[in-house]
């Protein structure tokens, strides 16, 4: 059995939360307000991610969605937890879309979408077959390379005289109303409430006890990062241009120009935006074939591997015919869709109350 | 009814939000007679080669 330590999964919570994210700016609706946004969706987040921790806990030597069946029954829970792996099996299969528009706009224009994303899914099924253990490597490797190409992007951002820190005032002067449009629902489920992906790694990580201050820590640290990031792009565009730009960090990249010698790092910034859907990518799909596992009473996770990855890569050649229609879909639909909202806050949410007052029950009797 | 064959692709989500939940819950649901059908098939084999340990001891 593959088991990773907890660096490992803090490094790779990181950047999952993180993700695909910064693409296409978190809480660009909130204007100017947007880092304030994000530290508030960074608070809730963290306090739903921590209630999933707490499932898992109650419910030892069970994964997340094997939890539903053993506290809600078989006739209740099995369709439940099916529909975990369809859900993200559907996200993967849009930040696939993501890629596809992505990737041709930007660093590879006239390249066919199919052969990059087709590139993407032999690299990501290799990675699957190496196993989680392979990518926990992997990402502790990438995270401080992505956290100093990063470092160094914001020095020279810096330097090269497009920050005006007045963009950023004056704060909260058309109210709260437009903060909370960001935070609820979509705020929450973004980033944080598509954590439960990661709920499927957890029982794989050697200190079970610490999983819990492990994915606070990944999220204060994602939270602050997307909403420095979001800062970063107010100062140097203004409101309407953070509002309106379809890849506003991507456009934070193409700012850099030092002296006119130092510019042009869009490609730097691609790729770690790839990196950065990649493993979103790798642990959407690990958790859609070892729910599948579980659910269907498998031995071997492998023979799992190839129709995951074909329906993924399918469903994100066909999702969205242009990048507007996908990112309406994210505006406009995902936050107030019943399967989202259920899955992600009120079926956790009654889990937790079923499994602590049985919990509660059973150390009574005892 | 077109619509509703591909109900993942964005259009269709823009139009009927709703098509790709049901679509979900009917697929879930199918997919749960698979995994009660394996799980009683799981606790016979599991029931089988509990009875086959205590016969060679």
């Amino acid at each position: 059995m593959e088991i990773i330590s907890r660096h490992q999964l803090l490094t790779i919570s990181i950047i999952y939360q993180i993700g695909t994210t910064i693409i296409f700016g978190f809480a660009a609706g909130a204007g100017r307000d947007s880092w304030l946004a994000v530290l508030i969706s960074t608070f809730f987040g963290t306090v739903l991610v921590w209630m999933y921790t707490r499932i898992t806990h109650l419910n030892p030597g069970l994964t997340f969605i094997e939890c539903y069946p053993a506290q809600f029954g078989k006739v209740i829970g099995t369709p439940i937890a099916w529909l975990h792996p369809l859900l993200f099996l559907y996200i993967a299969g849009r930040i696939v879309a993501d890629i596809k528009s992505l990737v041709p706009t930007t660093i590879l224009p006239g390249t066919p979408p199919w052969v990059i994303l087709l590139f993407f899914m032999v690299v990501i099924s290799y990675g699957l077959f190496l196993g989680i253990e392979v990518m926990g490597k992997l990402a502790e490797i990438i995270l401080p390379i992505i956290l100093l190409i990063f470092l160094i992007e914001v020095i020279l951002i810096i330097s090269s005289g497009v920050v005006h820190l007045e963009n950023l005032t004056p704060i909260l002067d058309k109210g709260w109303g437009r903060i909370w449009s960001v935070v609820w629902p979509l705020g929450i489920i973004q980033s944080f409430g598509e954590s439960l992906a990661l709920a499927l790694v957890w029982t794989l990580m050697n200190e079970r006890a610490r999983v819990g201050r492990t994915m606070i820590l990944s999220s204060l640290f994602a939270g602050l990062f997307i909403a420095f990031t979001d800062a970063m792009a107010v100062v140097v565009f203004g409101e309407e241009i953070f509002k309106r730009a379809t890849y506003p960090l991507y456009a934070l990249v193409q700012a850099i120009s030092v002296s006119d010698f130092i510019a042009q790092l869009d490609a730097t910034g691609v790729i770690y935006f790839c990196f950065m859907a990649f493993l979103k990518t790798y642990i959407y799909l690990f958790a859609t074939i070892r729910s599948i596992q579980k659910l269907t009473y498998a031995r071997r996770s492998r023979v799992f591997i190839f129709p995951v990855v074909s329906i993924a890569f399918v469903l994100g050649m066909t999702m969205a015919p242009n990048v507007v229609e996908h990112i309406a879909v994210v505006q406009k639909v995902i936050p107030y869709d019943p399967l989202y909202l259920s899955l992600m806050m009120v079926f956790p949410f009654l889990l937790f109350c079923v499994s602590w007052i049985r919990q509660k029950n059973k150390t009574q009797q005892n | 009814m077109g619509d509703y064959i591909l109900p993942w692709q964005s259009s269709v989500m823009l139009k009927h939000p709703w098509v790709l939940s049901a679509f979900f819950l009917i697929i879930a649901i199918l997919l749960s007679f698979l995994t009660w059908f394996r799980r009683t098939r799981h606790e016979q084999e599991e029931d089988s080669s509990g009875n086959q340990d205590r016969n060679m001891e």
